[in-house]
């Protein structure tokens, strides 16, 4: 017998039989069940069958007689009678029978009927198994463990996300009592949340026969695990201590506990394959597997610019809650989110993670205006329908406006006062352009060494015309030779005016090569010049001689001194080119 | 001469049609804002100013469709480019007022130094290029005073040290000018447009955390060093500290 729990209940019991009114009961209707202590059973063996009956006043009840069943023998001098009380239930008597098997085969143990306050009540038909002792393999029931324990998940093959549950079970034989356990903590569920449900104070026991060796099932805790990747995933071995006595250890019978023994039993690891979700598109999936009911709200629908507002979104339901990821929503620009809260309500009673969670939004409108937070979409998977659940949100609709009676807040830090400019605007280039990038820079920084560069030439000039004969004449020659050839030009005797003339040429050559000016003849300035050019020094000759042989001539008009004065303006601009 | 005229007509005309251009996508952008397609405004106003083109009145429109779009870190630096123009000012510094107090974190700002304080004057006025302008000048003179020396009989008393002082004052200016020059090429004034940004000991985010910088934080950007790493800015916080964050959490101010 498996003993967990404290006496408290007991005491419960107890005092709510004798001091809960009885009218709160009254309304509770009589309940009646049988059940059978073992429904596989092994000829010659003993089996109890109990027949429970419940309401509020079973003063008149009787306990049955039982009629003859098929496979069975009523044992008369082992019947019992119990009575208990539940809130929920009211009074309970409980009348219990021995049977024992005596033939093989399958039977079924009839309808039952009881009479309470002149009203029949009928229990449902139990059908049972009576084995035949000698199929039982001497060899495989002493070979079988006597107690080991086993991780039975709910599914082997769940979606991701899906709620499974994980039964830690403890099988032994008959004759071994387990009298506590103790889980060693440290259990790994790589690529699983895990949560553990409420387990009972006291484990109650079932009877199995495995192998056709008959067994006592007990199931010690239980886990609920939600997949968080797919594949196979594994379950790592689950250890638990447990102190057994086992019968007829005692020479007396009775150990006092003396002679538990504390053994350490591992499950072993359970593969399970775990499946992706289908692809959905035309909703956001917020993560949620299971039964799910999804609202939205905002509060309130109307506030002053720079009122913080809730938008509430409430997921309740069964399924894997805790993994539940919160709706992303477009929210209007002008409305500034902070930092969104999250609180979950989270249940773990009957083999189920249950509960709701809230997601809240808290935005804070910075400008007067109606902003509408659109519809929304969202989908959760049922895995009992093995399809997505879609659920819309309606769009919500925030009416924002400033304060009116708000103090201490500057108007330009309540609204903004600036109006756009619609103008005709004043273009310039964007980007700051470097020195380097500029060319007026460069024009400036090249600038003085020109002015320099210049100077320096000009000034060697200078002192070159200065301190240089040749080249002072030379530079100047031209100049003395127009001032010639005007002077001839201008005077009013032909015959001076050639002799002019002669000397702009004879001026002109000498300070060209740097010869001296006095006593040049027309054949010394053609020598001087045959070396140069001889058309030139040919062109010169004629001229000097036709100066010289005019002297002589008697008749010479001022029209050949004008042509003449032009020959010799060309013959300089000629040689100046040739010198 | 008729040639001339039709080259300063052909010149002008262009110079009208270039006017026009940003002018005309300007009056598009604020039919947009008025209609309150704060978005699209804000769109078509970025390919103005990414076309190269500036002004005061552009930038404050800017900010006001920042401010609508609640984008108070970007309406900031909108304000601030706003604030540099004369037409614009005012109504910057009105809109830099309500975009302040719109934040709920204020950065702590150290005092400049006075020689950094100086050279943020310089580069309103004379600027760099006004610098070498006068360094420019103070080279002319000096450059006079040597010709002088060398055409003129006209004696000049302690020429050379009048000629060594204006080529002292041309160097100075000169070296003044490259400074400044330089300090605007390597910084930037910015703004964090993000609501919170992790500044980080070096360009990486698991480096070590310097400091957190908000919304509407002023920093300081230094363009050379950043340059070193893509996508991250290397920047001065207001109170003095150096780091590294995202580029595309701060928004530098045009």
């Amino acid at each position: 017998m498996l003993k967990i729990g404290s006496p408290g209940i007991i005491s419960l019991v107890f005092l709510l039989t004798f001091f809960i009114p009885a009218g709160q009961l009254s309304a509770q209707q009589v309940n009646v069940s049988a059940t059978l202590s073992e429904t596989n059973i092994f000829a010659g063996e003993r089996v109890m069958l109990n027949l429970k009956i419940s309401g509020p006043n079973l003063s008149s009840a009787r306990q049955p007689e039982l009629p003859p069943i098929n496979g069975v023998q009523w044992l008369r001098n082992f019947t019992s009678t119990s009575r208990s009380y539940s809130s929920s239930e009211g009074i309970s008597l409980t009348y219990g029978y021995t049977l024992v098997a005596r033939d093989i085969g399958t039977f079924t143990i009839p309808a039952l009927s009881f009479q309470v306050d002149g009203r029949t009540y009928t229990t449902k038909p139990i059908s049972f198994n009576i084995l035949d002792p000698k199929t039982i393999d001497q060899g495989n029931a002493e070979r079988a463990p006597d107690l080991y324990v086993r991780l039975e998940p709910s599914t082997s093959t769940p979606v991701i996300g899906q709620q499974m549950v994980a039964d830690i079970v403890l099988y032994f034989k008959s004759g071994i009592e387990v009298s506590s356990f103790q889980a060693t903590p440290g259990w790994k569920a790589e690529g699983f949340w895990k949560e553990e449900l409420e387990n009972g104070q006291r484990a109650t026991t079932t009877s199995t026969i495995i192998n056709g060796v008959r067994y006592q099932r007990a199931r010690l805790l239980q886990y609920a695990l939600f997949p968080t990747k797919a594949g196979e995933l594994e379950l790592s071995p689950f250890t638990i201590s447990v102190a057994v006595r086992k019968q007829g250890r005692s020479p007396f019978g009775f150990g006092f506990g003396l002679n538990s023994e504390r053994t350490e039993l591992s499950t072993l690891p359970v593969t399970i394959s775990v499946k992706e979700l289908p692809g959905l598109t035309n909703a956001e999936f917020i993560g949620a597997v299971g039964q799910f009911q999804i609202t939205r709200s905002m509060e309130p629908v109307t506030a002053f610019v720079g009122e913080s507002v809730e938008i509430k979104t409430q997921i309740s339901g069964t399924g894997n809650v805790p993994l539940i990821n919160k709706p992303e929503y477009e929210f209007p620009e002008a409305l500034e989110r902070y930092n969104p809260q999250e609180n979950s309500n989270i249940l773990r009673a009957n083999r189920v993670i249950s509960g709701s969670k809230t997601f809240t939004d808290i935005v804070i409108a910075r400008a007067e205006g109606t902003f509408v937070v659109p519809e929304k979409r969202l989908a959760f998977y049922d895995p009992r329908r093995k399809r997505y659940d879609t659920v819309v949100l309606p769009a919500l609709t925030l009416s924002a406006k400033y304060d009116p009676t708000s103090t201490g807040v500057k108007e330009t830090e309540q609204r903004l006062s600036v109006t756009p400019y619609l103008g005709l605007a004043t273009w310039s280039s964007t980007r700051y352009r470097s020195l380097t990038s500029r060319v007026g820079v460069w024009v400036m920084f090249f600038i003085p060494f020109i002015f320099i560069g210049i100077g320096y030439f000009v000034r060697r000039y200078r002192d070159r015309l200065e301190t240089d004969v040749a080249f002072s004449r030379s530079r100047k020659a031209s100049s003395v030779a127009e001032q010639w050839l005007e002077e001839a030009e201008q005077s009013d005797d032909v015959r001076s005016g050639y002799h002019v003339l002669e000397r702009a040429v004879i001026q002109f050559v000498s300070d060209k090569l740097n010869l001296p000016e006095a006593g040049l003849s027309p054949q010394a300035i053609y020598d001087a010049l045959s070396a140069k050019d001889q058309a030139l020094a040919n062109e010169a000759k004629r001229l000097l001689d036709k100066c010289a042989s005019l002297a002589y001539a008697p008749n010479i008009s001022q029209q050949d001194l004008s042509s003449d004065l032009e020959k010799a303006k060309t013959l300089i601009k000629s040689l100046k080119k040739a010198l | 001469m008729k040639i001339g005229l039709a080259c300063v007509l052909f010149l002008g005309l262009c110079a009208s049609l270039r006017a026009q251009t940003p002018q005309l996508a300007f009056e598009e952008a604020n039919k947009l804002l008025e209609q309150s397609q704060y978005a699209d405004a804000m769109k078509a106003y970025h390919d103005i100013e990414r076309s190269g083109n500036q002004a005061g009145a552009l930038f404050l429109n800017m900010a006001i469709a920042s401010v609508q779009l609640d984008s108070m870190g970007l309406a900031k630096v909108y304000f601030k480019a706003a604030g540099a123009y004369p037409s614009t000012a005012e109504s910057a510094e009105r809109g830099l007022e309500f975009v302040e107090s719109q934040f709920s974190r204020q950065s702590a700002r150290l005092p400049k130094l006075p020689w950094d304080r100086a050279v943020d004057n310089l580069k309103e006025w004379p600027t760099s290029f006004g610098l070498f302008f006068i360094a420019f000048t103070w080279v002319l003179i000096s450059t006079a005073l040597f010709l002088v020396r060398w055409f003129s009989s006209i004696s000049i008393p302690n020429k050379n040290i009048l000629v060594g002082t204006a080529l002292g004052f041309s160097f100075f200016f000169a070296v003044l000018a490259l400074y400044v020059d330089y300090i605007e090429l390597k910084y930037d004034e910015g703004v964090i447009i993000s609501s919170e940004v992790n500044v980080m000991a070096q360009p990486a985010f698991d480096a070590n955390l310097v400091s957190v910088g908000y919304e509407g934080f002023q920093v300081t950007v230094d363009q050379k060093t950043s340059t070193s790493e893509k996508d991250w800015m290397y920047i001065r916080l207001g109170n003095g500290q150096f780091g590294w964050l995202p580029a595309q959490h701060v928004k530098v101010i045009p």
